[in-house]
């Protein structure tokens, strides 16, 4: 018996629709109820929020689990990275106001207030370039921020920019990539190995 | 604000939990003392430099720090291996060994948080300082199976060799290091260029078994020339440790121990349940060198209270229970004290009635009223 952890929302579907062309049997019964597990022959799914499941496959409570590069940038588990499934793609991004001048924001001295939900990404990646910041953390929403004024600048994923658009915000440069990860935890890719590669190599030929 | 909990990453361990603990180690113990070794005990604070030297890291964040009374960087010790290098070459200066030393005690280290992970927590474990040739590794590996046999525990023992990602990074790119020692399998596909070097990279993980995990892997020599070396050690290793009957070692390509200090075979445990090793190590010829006393070395350390999670409970209730009223307390601990010579474990209890020694744990009761 085979547990998986994955994201819900959005990246679900898109696991669901990854599941499906790899031919490992989803159950269905997960999208038309409110219920958080299922069972589908050897495997055992749980799905909880993206942000958790990194945890739930570090205590070892589920074998693997799909997250996207990004959390795993910020949250630095320990659990194995094993593949780039490219489903969940997203740029993470410094975004300024429209109107601002990089020049005169970043590098006249002040302090520039960061709201972020990613505060470690957007704390080394200030640090590397010298900048003095102050982070400020959101769990959402971040593209608000600068619009009503409570910070500066943000770090925040873009997919296709239409947010950050409309809301008068533009790319001034890019920290990372990301896309959605299979991860497993350390012992059970030593105690599982098999079934673990089976998964993987369904995954890859999907 | 005060403060009634212990600070997160320490705890306490109720009796049974200490009566756990304290059975793994009187195992290894036990076990260590039938392979010959002798127990060292070394100080808790180290200098930091000692260390530092030892675990060959600038990183020192993970050392909890303490000034002395002259102004020297002292650190609290984050595991036993560094100290017993250190007492070797100081107290042992030229001799060459073999020395058989194990210990069991208190590490910390200044993590940030993790799951299943405690800042303070004991390790028991053995080193063979002086024996350079395979049979020290095996030994080692011989007593670690020794004690989860004798624990009741399956352990699942994983081995790899130090020199297998060195042997890569020649050929490649040191920064593929980091990425490897993180777990991250996805980004090294950026650094590495040569399409049959990236697969044999990728499959790492994957590279378990017996010894037809080393014929596997031989196929790879001819694009990473490094490889040869240790595989045919490791070849050897699997061999012997087959035919001398231990059957819970298996090759594992994709282990990679955190220490900087190993040189040759090394190894993790694991235990069906727990998402994290119960126990690690390997050689480490280099480290003694640092120290001024070039000998080789191997060696392993157990995570004592996660195997102690693992263990079913101990039956530790008492003999007897003696109840009694006030007025035959004279009565009840003369009785005790008899019992005890004996060699019972003997608890007495104040009370009215019959019924509260009923309700007590313990082998058999008296009531005196």
């Amino acid at each position: 018996m085979l547990a998986i952890a994955l994201p819900s929302g959005r990246m679900l579907e898109e696991c669901v629709k990854l599941f499906e062309s790899s031919g490992i049997h989803f159950p269905t019964e997960i999208l038309e109820s409110r219920k958080l597990s299922g069972t589908s022959g050897n495997l055992k799914f749980f799905i909880c929020k993206p942000k958790d499941v990194h945890i739930y496959v570090e205590y070892g409570t589920a074998d693997i689990g799909i997250v996207g590069k990004d959390i795993l940038l910020e949250e630095r588990p320990q659990v194995y990275e094993l593949y780039d499934l490219g489903i969940g793609r997203c740029r993470i991004v410094v975004a300024i106001p429209d109107t601002a001048r990089p020049e005169e924001l970043f590098f006249k001295g002040d302090i520039i207030r960061v709201a972020t939900k990613y505060p470690r990404i957007a704390r080394e990646f200030f640090n590397r370039k010298g900048i003095s910041i102050e982070i400020l953390n959101l769990s959402g929403s971040i593209e608000l921020a600068p619009v009503t004024g409570i910070a500066d600048v943000i770090v925040d994923i873009v997919s296709t920019g239409r947010t950050l658009r409309e809301n008068n915000l533009k790319v001034w440069e890019e920290i990372a990539t990301s896309s959605a990860r299979l991860i497993a935890n350390r012992a059970s890719l030593h105690i599982k190995a098999e079934e673990i590669k089976e998964i993987l190599h369904s995954l890859k030929r999907g | 604000m005060r403060y009634l909990t212990p600070p997160p990453g320490f705890r306490d361990y109720l009796p049974e939990e200490a009566e756990r603990i304290r059975l793994v180690e009187e195992t290894i113990r036990k076990v260590s003392e039938s392979f010959g070794y002798r127990e060292v005990i070394t100080p808790t604070l180290e200098y930091a430099d000692v260390i530092m030297l030892g675990t060959n890291t600038r990183d020192d964040t993970l050392l909890y720090k303490v000034i002395d009374r002259d102004g020297a960087l002292l650190s609290i010790r984050p595991e036993f291996t560094t100290s017993i290098a250190r007492l070797v070459t100081t107290r042992y200066r030229g001799e060459r060994g073999p020395f058989r030393f194990y210990y069991i005690g208190k590490v910390f280290r200044n993590i940030p948080f993790q799951p299943l992970m405690q800042k303070e927590f004991t390790q028991g474990g053995a080193e063979l300082i002086g024996e350079p040739s395979l049979s020290g590794d095996i030994e080692i590996i011989s007593l670690i199976e020794e004690i989860f046999e004798r624990l009741g525990l399956i352990v699942h023992i994983e081995v790899s060799h130090a020199r297998i990602i060195p042997a890569i990074i020649e050929i490649t790119d040191v920064s593929i290091l980091e990425a490897i020692k993180s777990g991250d399998f996805v980004s090294i596909r950026s650094f590495i260029k040569d399409k049959d070097v990236l697969s044999f990279v990728e499959t790492l993980p994957f590279l378990n078994g017996g010894k037809e995990i080393i014929e596997e892997a031989y196929r790879y020599v001819r694009y990473i020339p490094g490889l040869e070396e240790p595989l045919n050690q490791l070849s050897l290793f699997i061999s012997d440790l087959e035919s001398l009957g231990y059957k819970r070692t298996r090759i594992n390509l994709g282990v990679i121990r955190d220490f900087e200090y190993y040189t040759g075979i090394t190894f993790e445990g694991y235990i069906e349940g727990l998402g994290l090793p119960v126990v690690g190590g390997g050689r480490y010829d280099g480290l003694l060198e640092r120290f001024g006393m070039p000998l080789p070395a191997t060696g392993f350390a157990i995570g004592i209270e996660r195997v102690a999670s693992r263990i079913l409970r101990v039956e530790s209730e008492p003999d007897l229970v003696i109840g009694y009223t006030g007025e035959r307390l004279r009565e009840a601990m003369k009785l005790a004290q008899e019992k005890r010579k004996e060699g019972l474990k003997v608890e007495l209890i104040r009370c009215s009635d019959e019924e509260e020694i009923n309700a007590r744990r313990g082998r058999s009761k008296i009531f005196l009223c």
